[in-house]
């Protein structure tokens, strides 16, 4: 469904985690190409790559949730490290494929407690792009829910009509970031995810480099897979999957591409 | 579509499945509640929308705009005729029992087909309920605020 939509439909996904059930809010999504304040032009001017964006989720507010291995406290509470950020936003709906979604690697700054009288929630703050981000040399966090987080059991031959919203095919490279939260199987439960590319929604291939490489999916994944910045991307895109010793597999993919 | 959609959430509403409940839409409300109807629940005939207000959220005159609408459906819920059994505490207990039941089915659907967002409370008499005649039941009133957004 496309136009507007509501808060409840957001849905925050960290590190393998779906950390949604105990987040109240997250932050602004900042994307922004900012100067230091009053700087005048001949100013040597902090902060700030030109040509680069900044780019940070903000804060995500939740509870103090001590749920073993999952809850907020447990995943977070650890100190500040690199985080895998994936931000769904469902039109009216939980998110589907095609929603928008926010998404990359970012710093966490700080976890915070906060005591009320009924209540105690848990806040903490990301920074910008993480130095050790593969996509780190691109400038947008806005892409495309290609898969919302569900199980899979087999490769995807549908078509997705997920089209890029500009360009019938580009140049520019792109990324993809991707959270496993629970697989079964036997052994290491290994499959790899990906992401397949069509110029015309019917004939479609595996995107080159877009794979995140077979996983042992025993335990939570994610992560960020930079294409070169020249790389070619088709006008549609769709998930993919190739199991091995996984017999299904929960995930959610996005892409970003730059248009 | 675009448009008010009253209707469309009575509707989904009604299709709500709670165990031994029969929930009606606002044209099936029954004339007279007999004990074979009962548990019922159904719209408050004498109130069946109250609190309607628009609240634009955007630039633009008439539907040019987004605005959101707001109201809230009355319900009257009926578990059966006061005196209908021997023991007091077996109608109260049952009643509290399909309050639950019909509360979870609220909160598990609160984006019904028409709505964005639904949220139940209760709304006066929790216990005995009287109908327009004067019969009394045990039962509750239930309002359940909806916000839709115009133009989807």
């Amino acid at each position: 469904m496309a136009g507007r939509t509501v808060l409840k439909h957001t849905r925050v996904y960290v590190d393998g985690y779906d950390m949604s059930a105990y987040s109240k809010e997250v932050g602004e999504l900042n994307w922004i190409f900012a100067t230091e304040e009053q700087a005048a032009l001949s100013d040597g001017i902090k902060n700030v790559l030109p040509g680069h964006a900044a780019i940070s989720p903000g804060a995500i507010n939740g509870f103090l949730d001590n749920t073993a291995t999952v809850g907020l406290h447990a995943v977070l509470s650890g100190g500040t490290g690199n985080r895998t950020v994936m931000i769904p936003i469902g039109d009216r709906a939980a998110p589907a494929e095609g929603d928008p979604v926010f998404a990359g690697q970012f710093e966490q700054l700080d976890y915070k407690a906060a005591v009320g009288g009924v209540y105690v929630n848990a806040s903490l703050t990301l920074g910008n792009w993480s130095g050790q981000a593969a996509s780190l040399g691109y400038d947008k966090p806005w892409g495309t829910l290609l898969h919302e987080l569900s199980a899979e059991t087999a490769a995807n031959t549908a078509n997705s009509g997920l089209s890029s919203d500009k360009e019938t095919s580009s140049t520019k490279g792109g990324f993809l970031v991707y959270q496993i939260t629970a697989a079964a199987g036997s052994g290491d439960y290994l499959a790899t995810i990906s992401v397949d590319d069509s110029a015309d929604n019917s004939s479609w291939l595996a995107l080159a480099n877009a794979t995140t490489g077979e996983l042992n999916c025993s335990t939570v994944k994610h992560g960020v897979v930079a294409l070169a910045k020249t790389a070619t991307v088709r006008r549609y895109l769709r998930w993919q999957i190739s199991l091995n010793t996984a017999t299904s597999v929960t995930f959610a993919l996005a892409f970003i591409r730059p248009e | 579509m675009a448009g008010v959609k009253i209707a469309t959430v009575f509707d989904s509403i009604s299709k709500l499945s709670v165990n031994g409940v029969s929930i009606k839409d606002v044209d099936q409300i029954p004339e007279e509640v007999l004990s074979r109807h009962c548990p019922v629940m159904f719209p408050d005939p004498s109130s069946p929308v109250s609190n309607v207000r628009v609240e634009p959220q955007s630039f633009g005159a008439g539907t040019a705009g987004k605005n959101n609408v707001l109201y809230t459906l009355n319900y009257v819920y009926i578990h059966a005729p006061v005196g209908s059994d021997r023991y007091i505490t077996k109608n109260v207990s049952a009643m509290v029992a399909k309050f639950a039941l019909v509360m979870n089915a609220l909160i598990a659907n609160d984006s019904v087909t028409g709505a964005v967002d639904i949220e139940p409370k209760l709304a006066g008499e929790f216990g005995v309920v009287e109908d327009a005649v004067g019969n009394k039941f045990w039962g509750f009133m239930l309002a359940i605020d909806v916000i839709e957004f115009y133009e989807v």
